[in-house]
C-alpha cells in the first residue's frame, strides 16, 4: 500500500514526529534548562543550558532507585521468561485434559484490578520466610520480583509461536534418543528467540512500570525501586519542575534502550502469526 | 485460542466459581486479623525507632539530621523506614492490615481523626510529657479531640499568607491588598492591565488551586471561608454540626466564584490545577498573588520570582475578620511500638535545639516551618527575616486548624472539594450549592458517628 | 506425542492433528501425563500464590466493614447493596465504558494507520518507528503534565493557539467536566496507539504478498485491497488487540488518575479511581473491594462472550 507522492508522505512522517516525538523533546528541553517555561507553555529550546537538575535527581534517591530497578527487572524478565517458555512448551506441544481450562484460568489473572489485590498481596508476601534475610518477603528483592513472574501475555506469545515450530524438528531429535527437555531447550526454545525477544520487551515495560507492588513491599529508602522515588518526587513542593522532569527522564531511558537493543527480535516475534492465537 | 470450546468455557466458570468457594473457606481461618499477633518485628534491633514520614527530597534528610542529633543524645538508634510523599496513608494500611506498622509516623495534623478511628495510634499523656508546657495553647489544642484526650504530638505549625508580585503593583501604582474588596481590585488590575508589560493578556491576578485532588479546592477556600468569620462545622457534646450553609460561607463562596467566573482573573487552568502547577503559576509570573504557606518562601526563592514578591497577611474579611488556614506536622505514637522510646523521641523533637534543626538544617526543606515551642522565635531563626516575622504573626493572631480531630476529615474535605469544584466549573447558583454540600457533609458525619 | 484419542475437537491448525498412533496404548502411562503439568508447574505456582490467593482474599474482604488493625467486622452483602444504588459508582461505570470504547478503538485506529505509513524493512521507516514508539515507554505522570500544558485553556496554550488560528475559540480541555473526559481519552490514544502500531505493523508484513498481486491483477482498488484483503488478514490480531485493550480499558486507573484525578467535578472519574478514592480517601476497603470483584466478574463475562463469539465466527 504505498501513497502517491513521495512529498505527500514526508509530509505525513514529518506531522507524525511532531504529534508523537517534539512533546518529549520539551521534556528534555526542560531538563536541561536553567529556568521554567510559563505555566501553560511548552520548552521549545532550553532557556540556559545546566546538568544541575539530573545530577540533583541522581541524589533525591534516584540513583538507589535506578539500580533496585535494575536488579528487579533483570531477575524478575529472567525468572518471567523462563516459566512463561516452560508452561507454553507444555500447552503448545502437548495434548492434555485441562489445557483449555488452564489457558483462560491464567487469562483469567489478568483482571481483578490490581488496586484491590495490592493489600491482601502484601499479606501474602508478609507469611512467606525466605531464607536470604531470614525475614519474610516483605521489604526484600524477592518480594519486588516474585509477585510479577507469573503473567499471563509471555505465555501468550510464547503458546502461539510454540505451535507453529515445525514437528520435523522435534520428530528428528527424537528419533535420535533425545528427551523431552532437552527437545525444549535445545530445539524449541532457540527457534522461539523473535518471541522471546517480543516478550522481553513487553515484560520489561510491565516490570519496569511497577508502582503499587514497589511502594508496599518497599519498608526502607534503600529498598524503593525508580518508579516509587519519582512519582514521590512529582509531588514534592521543594524541587523544581526540572529536577521533577529530569527523574522522570531517567525513568524513561532504559525502556527506550531496550526496545532498540530488541526492536528487530520485537517486531519477527510478532511476525509469525504468534499473536493469531 | 481453537482448542477451547464452548463447553470449556463454561467450565471453566463452573470450576472457578467452586474453587473460589472452595479456597475461601481455606482462606476465610487465616486471614481474621488478631490484635497484637505480631508485635512490631520492624527494629532492625532492639532499641532502634522505626520512623516513617509523609515527605520526599529533602524532607528525609532534614529529619535524619534532627534524628542523629537525638542518637547522639540518647543512644537510642531511628531508622527512617518509609518516606514518600504520595499514597503514604496507603502504604500505613497495609503495615497495619499486617500489624507491622512502624513505632513512629510524621504526617499532616488532618489525618489524626483518621488514625484514632483506626485505632492506631496512642494518645498522649500530656501530664507526664516532659518540656508540654513549653508548647504554644494553639498547638496542643489543635491534636486534642471533643474529649480532651490529646492524640498526637504537635511538631510544625504553618499558617496561610498572601505572596504579592511587588514588581506588578509598582508598575500599576496599587497598594498591597488588605480586605477582600482590595483583593479582587488588585486582581483584576493585574488580570487587564499587563503588569508585565510585555503586551500580552496573558497574566492573572489570583493563583489558586482548585483541584480536587488531595482536597486542594476546600482547602484554599477555608482562609476566605474562616475570614467572613465562617467555619465548616460546630462541635458540640462529643458531635459536629455541618455549618456550610451559613451566610458567611456562602459570601466567601460567592466571592471565589466571581474571581473564577465573572472576573476571571485567576490562573485558567485554576480548576485542574494542584499545587504543584499553582506554584508555577507564580513562579513563572502567570499570575501575580498566592495564598500559600511560609513553606513557599525557599521554593520560591529558587526561581525567577525570587526578590520580585512581598509577603502580607491574607485579606480581611468583608466585616472585618482576619482568619487563615492554620495546619501542621503532627508526630503519631503508633500502637505496638516502643512506647518509652518513642516518647523520649517525641520529647526531644519539640526541644527548642530540636525546632531550630528542623528550621535551618536543610535549607531547602524546613520541616518546621512555625516552631511549636513557644520559646523559639522563627524571625530569628531565620535571621530577622520579616517574612517570618509575619507568618507567625498571622499563625497566633488569626491561625484557624482545620477539624483534625473529626473520624476522617479528609473524606470531608475531598467531598466538600468536589462539590466547591463543581460549583465552580458550573459557575452556578452559590446558595443552592452549598445547601447540598451542607447536606452532603451532614450525611458523611452521620456515617462517620459524629453526626 | 500423543497416543490417545481425546473426545474434544482437535483445532484445525494444531500441527498434533491427526499424530495418533493406530494401535497405540488407549491410556498415556502416568509419567508421560504427569509431563506437561510439570512444565506448567512453575507458572501455576506463581500465579497461585501472588494472584489467585490475593484476588480469593480481595473477594473475600468485600463482605467485610474491613478495619485493618481493629479486625474486620462481617457486613454480609451490605456492599454489593451499596454499589447498586451509588449513582457516583454508576456515573463512573458510564465514563469508563466511554473511556473503554472510544480510547481503544482510537488508539487501534490510530495505530493501523501509523503502520500502514511507516511498515516496511526501509531504514527511515524503522527509525521513524522507534521515534514513534517513544511516548510508550514514558511514565503516565510525565504524559499527564505533557498534556495538561499541551491542552491549556487559556488562548494561548499550544493547541488552543493553533485552533485560534483556524478562529476556533480557546477550549478549556481539562478544566471543564464537558470536555476533561475526552481530553484524557486524546492522551490514552497519543500514549497507546504506538504500542498498536507495532502490532499491527508486524501483521501487515505477515500478510501473504501473493494476494496482493491477485489483487493486481484484477484490477482491484486501492480501497478494494484494503477492504477485501488486508483487513480480514488482520482480523485475528485485531482481535486480540481489541480484547486486551478493552479489560485494559475497563481498569483506566493511572491516566485518570494523575492528570484529572477523576475531576472536574468528577466527570472523568472512572470505576477504578472511584474504587481506589474508596480504599485511599474513605477509608472503606470492603467496598472498594466489591466493586473489584464486581469488575473482575464482569470482565470474565465479557472475555468469556469475546472468545466465544469469535468460535461461532471461526467454524
Amino acid at each position: 500500500m504505498r501513497i502517491r507522492t513521495r512529498a505527500g508522505v514526508w509530509l505525513l512522517y514529518a506531522l507524525v514526529v511532531f504529534v508523537f516525538v517534539y512533546p518529549l523533546w520539551t521534556v528534555v528541553a526542560t531538563v536541561f534548562s536553567k529556568r521554567q517555561a510559563k505555566l501553560g507553555a511548552m520548552m521549545n529550546v532550553p532557556h540556559g543550558l545546566t546538568g544541575a537538575n539530573v545530577s540533583q535527581a541522581w541524589h533525591l534517591g534516584v540513583a538507589r532507585g535506578l539500580l533496585n530497578s535494575l536488579i528487579v527487572v533483570a531477575v524478575g524478565l529472567t525468572l518471567q521468561l523462563t516459566v512463561s517458555s516452560l508452561a507454553a512448551y507444555a500447552l503448545a506441544r502437548k495434548r492434555f485434559k485441562g489445557a483449555g481450562i488452564v489457558m483462560l484460568a491464567i487469562l483469567a489473572t489478568m483482571m481483578m484490578p490490581e488496586e484491590v489485590i495490592a493489600v491482601p498481596l502484601f499479606q501474602v508476601l508478609g507469611k512467606i520466610h525466605q531464607p536470604f534475610t531470614g525475614g519474610t518477603l516483605v521489604n526484600s528483592y524477592g518480594g519486588l520480583i516474585l509477585p510479577l513472574v507469573g503473567w499471563a501475555l509471555p505465555v501468550y506469545v510464547l503458546t502461539g509461536f510454540m505451535k507453529r515450530v515445525p514437528l520435523e524438528l522435534e520428530e528428528a531429535a527424537r528419533i535420535d534418543g533425545a528427551g523431552d527437555f532437552h527437545i525444549f531447550w535445545r530445539i524449541v526454545l532457540p527457534v522461539c528467540r523473535p518471541a522471546l525477544g517480543t516478550c522481553a520487551v513487553f515484560g520489561f515495560l510491565m516490570i519496569w512500570d511497577q508502582y503499587l507492588l514497589p511502594l508496599l513491599v518497599s519498608q526502607s529508602p534503600k529498598m524503593d525501586t525508580l518508579t516509587v522515588v519519582v512519582t514521590s518526587l512529582q509531588a514534592s513542593q521543594e524541587q523544581g519542575e526540572g529536577v521533577r522532569l529530569a527523574a522522570v527522564l531517567i525513568l524513561a531511558v532504559p525502556g527506550v534502550l531496550v526496545y532498540l537493543a530488541l526492536q528487530r527480535l520485537f517486531e519477527r516475534g510478532l511476525l509469525s502469526g504468534s499473536l493469531k492465537g | 485460542m481453537r482448542s477451547v470450546t464452548p463447553r470449556t468455557a463454561r467450565s471453566l466458570c463452573a470450576a472457578a466459581v467452586a474453587a473460589g468457594v472452595a479456597i475461601t473457606g481455606a482462606a476465610c481461618g487465616g486471614s481474621s486479623s488478631s490484635s497484637g499477633a505480631a508485635t512490631s518485628k520492624n527494629a532492625a534491633a532492639t532499641g532502634t525507632l522505626n520512623v516513617w514520614i509523609r515527605g520526599s527530597g529533602d524532607s528525609p534528610k532534614a529529619y535524619q539530621k534532627i534524628f542523629d542529633a537525638f542518637t547522639a543524645q540518647t543512644g537510642i538508634k531511628v531508622t527512617i523506614g518509609k518516606a514518600t510523599l504520595t499514597d503514604f496513608e496507603t502504604a500505613l494500611t497495609a503495615a497495619a492490615s499486617a500489624h507491622q506498622l512502624p513505632d513512629m509516623v510524621l504526617d499532616d495534623a488532618a489525618q489524626m481523626g483518621n488514625f484514632v478511628s483506626q485505632g492506631i495510634v496512642l494518645p498522649i499523656d500530656k501530664s507526664k510529657f516532659t518540656g508540654a508546657d513549653q508548647l504554644t495553647d494553639q498547638a496542643w489544642s489543635s491534636a486534642t479531640d471533643l474529649k480532651g484526650k490529646v492524640d498526637a504530638v504537635p511538631f510544625s505549625a504553618q499558617a496561610n499568607v498572601l505572596l504579592v508580585r511587588k514588581d506588578w503593583l509598582d508598575k500599576l501604582g496599587l497598594q498591597p491588598p488588605k480586605t477582600w474588596a482590595d483583593l479582587a481590585k488588585v486582581a483584576q488590575a493585574f488580570t487587564t492591565q499587563d503588569p508585565d508589560g510585555d503586551g500580552k493578556p496573558d497574566t492573572y491576578g489570583l493563583a489558586v488551586p482548585g483541584s480536587t485532588s488531595r482536597g486542594y479546592t476546600s482547602w484554599f477556600w477555608s482562609t476566605f471561608l474562616y475570614s467572613a468569620g465562617g467555619d465548616f462545622l460546630k462541635p458540640a457534646d462529643g458531635k459536629f454540626t455541618a455549618t456550610l450553609n451559613s451566610p458567611q460561607a456562602v459570601s466567601s463562596a460567592q466571592f471565589l466564584e466571581d474571581q473564577v467566573c465573572k472576573n476571571k482573573d485567576v490562573q485558567p487552568s485554576a480548576l485542574g490545577d494542584d499545587t504543584t502547577a499553582t506554584n508555577k503559576a507564580f513562579q513563572t509570573g502567570v499570575a501575580g498573588m498566592y495564598l500559600t504557606g511560609p513553606y513557599a518562601y525557599a521554593t520560591m526563592d529558587a526561581t525567577a520570582v525570587k526578590g520580585k514578591y512581598i509577603v502580607v497577611a491574607p485579606p480581611a474579611g468583608p466585616d472585618g475578620t482576619a482568619g487563615t488556614l492554620a495546619e501542621g506536622t503532627d508526630i503519631f505514637t503508633m500502637a505496638d511500638s516502643k512506647q518509652d522510646e518513642v516518647t523520649k523521641l517525641e520529647e526531644f523533637m519539640v526541644t527548642p535545639a530540636a525546632q531550630k534543626l528542623g528550621m535551618t538544617a536543610v535549607p531547602s526543606a524546613t520541616v518546621v516551618r512555625l516552631p511549636v515551642n513557644k520559646t523559639v522565635d522563627p524571625a530569628e531563626v531565620h535571621g530577622d527575616d520579616p517574612r517570618w516575622q509575619l507568618a507567625q504573626q498571622v499563625y497566633s493572631t488569626s491561625g484557624h486548624y482545620e477539624y483534625d480531630n473529626a473520624p476522617n476529615w479528609t473524606q470531608l474535605r475531598q467531598k466538600m472539594s468536589d462539590d466547591l469544584n463543581k460549583l465552580l466549573s458550573s459557575c452556578g447558583a452559590v446558595q443552592g450549592a452549598l445547601s447540598s454540600m451542607n447536606s452532603d457533609v451532614s450525611t458523611l458525619l452521620k456515617q462517620q458517628g459524629v453526626g | 506425542m500423543t497416543t490417545e484419542t481425546t473426545p474434544t475437537p482437535v483445532a484445525a491448525d494444531s500441527v498434533l492433528s491427526g499424530r495418533h498412533r493406530p494401535g497405540g496404548p488407549a491410556v498415556k502411562p502416568f509419567r508421560r501425563r504427569l509431563g506437561p503439568w510439570l512444565y506448567l508447574a512453575p507458572l501455576l505456582l506463581f500465579i497461585g500464590v501472588f494472584k489467585v490467593w490475593p484476588t480469593v482474599w480481595g473477594v473475600y474482604l468485600s463482605f467485610f466493614h474491613v478495619r485493618p488493625y481493629l479486625g474486620n467486622e462481617y457486613v454480609g452483602t451490605a456492599n454489593y447493596a451499596k454499589l447498586f444504588s451509588d449513582p457516583d459508582l454508576r456515573s463512573a461505570v458510564v465514563h469508563t465504558l466511554f473511556d473503554a470504547v472510544f480510547a481503544v478503538s482510537g488508539s487501534i485506529f490510530v495505530g493501523f494507520w501509523l503502520a500502514v505509513l511507516l511498515q516496511g524493512p526501509a531504514r527511515h521507516v524503522r527509525i521513524l518507528r522507534t521515534a514513534v514508539f517513544l511516548p510508550t515507554v514514558i511514565a503516565m505522570v510525565a504524559a499527564a503534565e505533557l498534556w495538561t500544558t499541551l491542552l491549556y485553556p487559556s488562548p494561548y496554550g499550544s493547541v488552543n493557539s493553533l485552533l485560534g488560528k483556524a478562529g476556533i475559540g480557546p477550549e478549556p480541555f481539562f478544566n471543564s467536566p464537558h470536555s476533561a473526559l475526552a481530553s484524557v481519552i486524546l492522551m490514552q490514544i497519543w500514549k497507546n496507539a504506538p504500542y498498536d502500531m507495532v502490532i499491527f505493523v508486524a501483521g501487515l508484513a505477515s500478510i501473504d504478498r501473493e494476494m496482493y498481486e491477485a489483487c493486481q491483477l484484477d484490477g482491484a482498488t486501492r480501497w478494494q485491497r484494503l477492504r477485501f484483503v488486508t483487513l480480514p488478514s488482520l482480523r485475528p490480531i485485531t482481535t486480540i488487540v481489541l480484547v486486551l485493550g478493552i479489560i485494559r480499558g475497563l481498569r483506566v486507573f493511572t491516566e485518570i488518575w494523575v492528570s484529572t484525578n477523576g475531576g472536574p467535578a468528577g466527570s472523568s472519574e472512572s470505576v477504578v479511581t472511584f474504587l481506589y478514592r474508596q480504599f485511599s480517601q474513605n477509608n472503606d476497603t470492603g467496598y472498594a473491594a466489591a466493586i473489584g470483584t464486581a469488575l473482575l466478574v464482569v470482565t470474565m463475562v465479557l472475555t468469556c462472550l469475546m472468545l466465544l463469539w469469535r468460535r461461532r465466527k471461526d467454524i
